[in-house]
């Protein structure tokens, strides 16, 4: 599935197998005022950023099918174009490890899923002000 | 198929456990997206409940499936992705159950294996009805 909406450089591309997770994330990245274009897995992201830089960010779930959100992030801190776009992996582990790796790989801000719309909105402000800065977000 | 004419969420058992460990939904969870309801759009819990009832019980019937045929892996990616979806809508129980599921291996007992997801096939069906209850009254 891939939903894109309008032209903007207000966009902010979502990457999340999870029928549910993506609409949430939808609705909340529209509430913030920016225009979502999303996408089912990580394939067809990394389809959509071979042609298209213009995202002010990126949020990836960590495991989805075909292509998962760290090796987005790898591919995208690899080509000039992508590097300023800051990245939130989202991720449903308890594997600590895996948010050290989301930091090497590139990743901005990491968010363990659940999250209430507070810690969503809190995490995606840090990620748009503070741009490329890893840092993590208290489970 | 559930019937919403069958709904009573007060017949959901009790037990001498905490209510949020109790409830097949924490409908608090839900309600705390309505501050992200956009004006004019759908009701967004509505939309999310929708999500659910379409996803899950396929999750489940996969993981099954999976366990039929032994494909650990698929066992373990549903139950992953159904842990996210359950939790995120307030399922408290059914994301713990899978919480079980997921860090199981091949080696681990079947029988247990079959048994959680007995009970996952039977928590789904007490979160099904909350949901549809839920989106019945909202509807209305």
């Amino acid at each position: 599935m891939t939903f894109q909406s309008r032209p903007s450089s207000q966009r902010i591309l979502i990457a999340d197998d999870d029928p549910v997770m993506r609409h949430l994330l939808t609705s909340i990245v529209r509430k913030e005022g920016y225009d979502a274009v999303v996408v089912d897995d990580g394939r067809e992201a990394y389809r959509i950023l071979q042609s298209d830089a213009d995202f002010q960010a990126g949020i990836f779930d960590m495991m989805m099918p075909h292509l998962e959100g760290l090796d987005l992030v790898r591919y995208m801190r690899t080509e000039k174009r992508l590097q300023r776009i800051p990245v939130m992996m989202i991720s449903a582990e308890r594997d600590l490890q895996l948010m050290t790796k989301s930091f090497i790989a590139g990743a901005t801000v990491f968010l363990a899923k659940p999250f209430n719309t507070n810690q969503f909105q809190s995490t995606l402000r840090i990620l748009l002000t503070n741009k490329m800065a890893p840092r993590s977000v208290p489970l | 198929m559930l019937s919403i004419e069958k709904v009573n969420i007060e017949a959901i058992p009790t037990m001498r456990t905490p209510k949020i460990f109790r409830d097949a939904v924490d409908l608090a969870v839900l309600a705390s997206y309505e501050k992200i309801q956009l004006e004019g759009e759908p009701d967004l819990v509505v939309e999310l409940i929708n999500l659910y009832l379409e996803d899950a019980p396929r999750r489940v019937v996969v993981m099954r499936e999976s366990l039929a045929k032994t494909n650990w892996l698929s066992v373990k990616r549903e139950a992953h992705c159904l842990r996210g979806s359950s939790g995120s809508l307030g399922a408290i129980q059914m994301a713990l159950i899978c919480d079980e599921i997921e860090p199981l291996e091949s080696g681990d007992l079947l029988p247990g294996i079959e048994a959680l997801l007995i009970c996952l096939g039977r928590e789904l069906e007490q979160v099904l009805r909350v949901f549809l209850a839920e989106r019945h009254r909202r509807l209305q």
